[in-house]
């Protein structure tokens, strides 16, 4: 996808969301006046930008250079990956053994490769954050299973 | 007044007064460091612990915790592009390029340094005018609070570096994020998909710390250090200040002041605004969001500028600035000390002490700040693959620290990932952090002004305040349209 039609889609895209912005603002009640006033305000104001925007990238000349949405694929797959699956088992496995496992996961999936050091970092990082956010602020992370031991 | 100033002195001198200054400061510099953690969460959490104390020494403490975090948060931005506060967004424009050429140890000098002469301004402000500017600060009615949110807006010209469009379109963005949850006239839900969570709008700080913490993360994975590749090493411990820097930190610490005077402005817009300031009377604006020193000193003065800004009305009026100045208001009322006239002549001494307190918490942080940024500047040349775990699992606890709620985790991943895609399609997160700050400034400005008027816009034009928030719009626009290059 080169940046022309990138634009192009994008304009689309921004029209589609400021029709939708302003037919729910249509449905709203008449005791919120001021409410759908606003919303109505910022529909428009994207409509006007984003119709702006397609005929801008449509009347665009010269070479369309290609986007390069990611730079290293193999890297970012890994790291959207692990960390989703990170934010989704936290509240089964827990906050420090999902944190302590997704950072030695992940750091050794990047080719880090020294075992002593990340231990040693991912021990800091998370007796830091017991400390600061556990102990000292009082933050219930979340414990999951582990909850009846601790 | 000098009679009570010398007493407040001699309070002020005491070890322990300042050991619990400097100890507060150092704990708001770690604490405004780390995503997600507040100064107003720190300062609530200590009113219980200040309450045995002798009133001076808690409310040192309380100041402390204040200024360190309200500069603490420029280390996370300059490093790692991850800011710790909100008003610290703007720090990272260029604190981020300057670490990327290996200036990171620079960028945090010039941080310091702006952030205490920033600290200094506002303090004498406070010291010196603060009745007089607490009432000035009362003429502000609903059109020019609308009108200082367009003031902050005109920052999207300058945050955009390619195609204008992309950039204002990225600013309604964000206003449109803001409307979601109840609107703030009426209190009508809007846009929540009856998710109880999104009721109150969606969270500003997990929304921050996606913008610029995740997306930043998923930008490293191509790389191996945050350092670029043939950055000069040597220049991490160099402190030595870029000059030229004086106007910038005198501007942004006025600046700053003023718009932290105003109950509910903030740090945040200041640093905008200031930002903005900074580049439209540059000589070389495209060098802005390169790596210019001028600025990280004008976001970080403007933002410290607030400190003492937001305790002038705190404390002639009983009306806080913002959050941390509200938190302090409970510091200050367990000690039977309420905010008003009083607080200068009956309990001047403790007032006077702790306004004094301000300076020596300035004056810590610039010593600790300047001492360590040679370390702190390390950060940027540890390897990638553990800076990108070690930064996700600080955003998501700090993210889901702010309700103790998942849903801001998820919530933060998600515009971690959209901004990302957004970057790199060319739209700008600045501008739709801006949106997101100032979404609801500018709405209820806009709806009360509008059922003062009866409807009339006429409304935006007739009052003086108005006229020079429109005076400065236009300055600030104006050189932006005729340098701009074609994109």
């Amino acid at each position: 996808m080169n940046k022309k039609v990138l634009d192009i889609l994008g304009g689309v895209a921004g029209l589609i969301l400021a029709v939708a912005m302003y037919s729910a603002a249509l449905s709203f009640p008449d005791r919120a006046p001021d409410a759908a006033r606003y919303v109505k305000f910022l529909a428009v104001t994207i409509m006007v930008l984003c119709g702006a925007l397609i005929v801008q990238a449509w009347f665009r000349r010269g070479i369309q250079i290609p986007i390069q949405w990611v730079k290293a694929p193999r890297a970012f797959t890994i790291t959207v990956v692990l960390t989703l699956a990170y934010a989704v088992s936290m509240n089964w496995v827990g906050f420090y053994a999902g944190s302590f496992f997704y950072m030695v996961v992940l750091a050794w999936a990047l080719k880090y490769r020294q075992p002593v050091r990340l231990m040693a970092f991912s021990l800091c990082l998370l007796l830091a954050v017991y400390g600061v956010f556990e102990k000292f602020l009082g933050v219930p992370v979340p414990h999951g299973v582990w909850e009846a031991w601790l | 007044m000098i009679e009570m100033l010398t007493g407040a002195l001699g309070a002020l001198m005491r070890p322990e007064v300042l050991l619990a200054t400097v100890a507060g400061t150092a704990g708001g510099i770690i604490i405004g460091a780390i995503p997600g953690l507040t100064a107003t969460m720190a300062v609530a959490l200590l009113i219980p612990v200040t309450f045995g104390m002798d009133p001076i020494l808690g409310l040192a403490l309380m100041g402390g915790v204040y200024s360190g975090g309200m500069y603490g948060g420029a280390i996370s931005s300059i490093l790692l592009s991850t800011p710790g506060t909100p008003a610290a967004a703007a720090t990272a424009f260029d604190g981020y390029p300057m670490t990327r050429k290996g200036q990171g140890g620079v960028a945090i000098a010039v941080a310091t340094v702006a952030s205490f002469w920033g600290g200094v301004i506002s303090t004498l402000a406070l010291l010196l005018v603060a009745p007089w500017l607490a009432h000035v600060a009362l003429r502000f009615g609903p059109p020019e609070y609308f009108l200082l949110a367009v003031l902050g807006l005109t920052s999207i010209v300058t945050l955009t570096s390619g195609n204008l469009l992309k950039g204002l379109i990225s600013g309604a963005i964000g206003l449109a994020i803001a409307t979601v949850g109840m609107d703030p006239i009426g209190g009508y839900l809007r846009f929540t998909a009856g998710q109880i969570d999104l009721y109150e709008g969606v969270s500003f700080m997990p929304a921050l710390i996606g913008l610029f913490s995740i997306s930043q993360i998923l930008e490293l994975t191509s790389e191996t250090h945050i350092v670029e590749l043939g950055a000069d090493l040597s220049t991490l411990k160099n402190r030595k200040l870029p000059s030229g820097l004086a106007p910038t930190i005198a501007r942004g610490g006025l600046l700053g002041t003023v718009v932290g005077i105003l109950p509910g402005a903030g740090a945040t817009i200041a640093a905008f605004i200031s930002y903005n300031f900074a580049k439209q009377l540059s000589k070389d604006p495209n060098s802005f969001g390169h790596g210019n020193p001028k600025g990280v000193a004008a976001s970080e003065s403007a933002n410290n500028g607030c400190v003492g800004g937001s305790l002038v009305p705190l404390l002639t009026l009983g009306i806080p600035g913002n959050s941390v100045a509200a938190a302090l208001m409970g510091g200050l009322m367990i000690h039977n000390l309420i905010p008003g006239p009083e607080l200068f002549t009956r309990y001047g001494t403790v007032t006077y002490a702790f306004i004094l307190s301000l300076f020596v918490a300035n004056i810590a942080f610039l010593v600790l700040g300047l001492y360590f940024a040679p370390f702190f500047a390390r950060v940027a040349t540890a390897s990638n693959a553990l800076l990108i775990p070690g930064i996700a699992i600080l955003s998501v606890v700090g993210s889901y620290a702010i309700q103790n709620s998942l849903f801001d985790v998820w919530l933060m991943l998600a515009f971690g990932l959209g901004g990302y895609f957004l970057h790199r399609a060319g739209f700008s997160l600045g501008a739709v952090v801006l949106g997101l700050i100032l979404g609801p400034i500018a709405e209820l400005g806009f709806g009360q002004s509008l059922a003062i008027s009866g409807g009339s816009a006429a409304i935006f034009f007739q009052r003086p305040i108005c006229l020079i928030l429109w005076g400065l719009v236009v300055l600030l626009l104006l050189p932006a349209f005729i340098k701009r290059k074609p994109a």
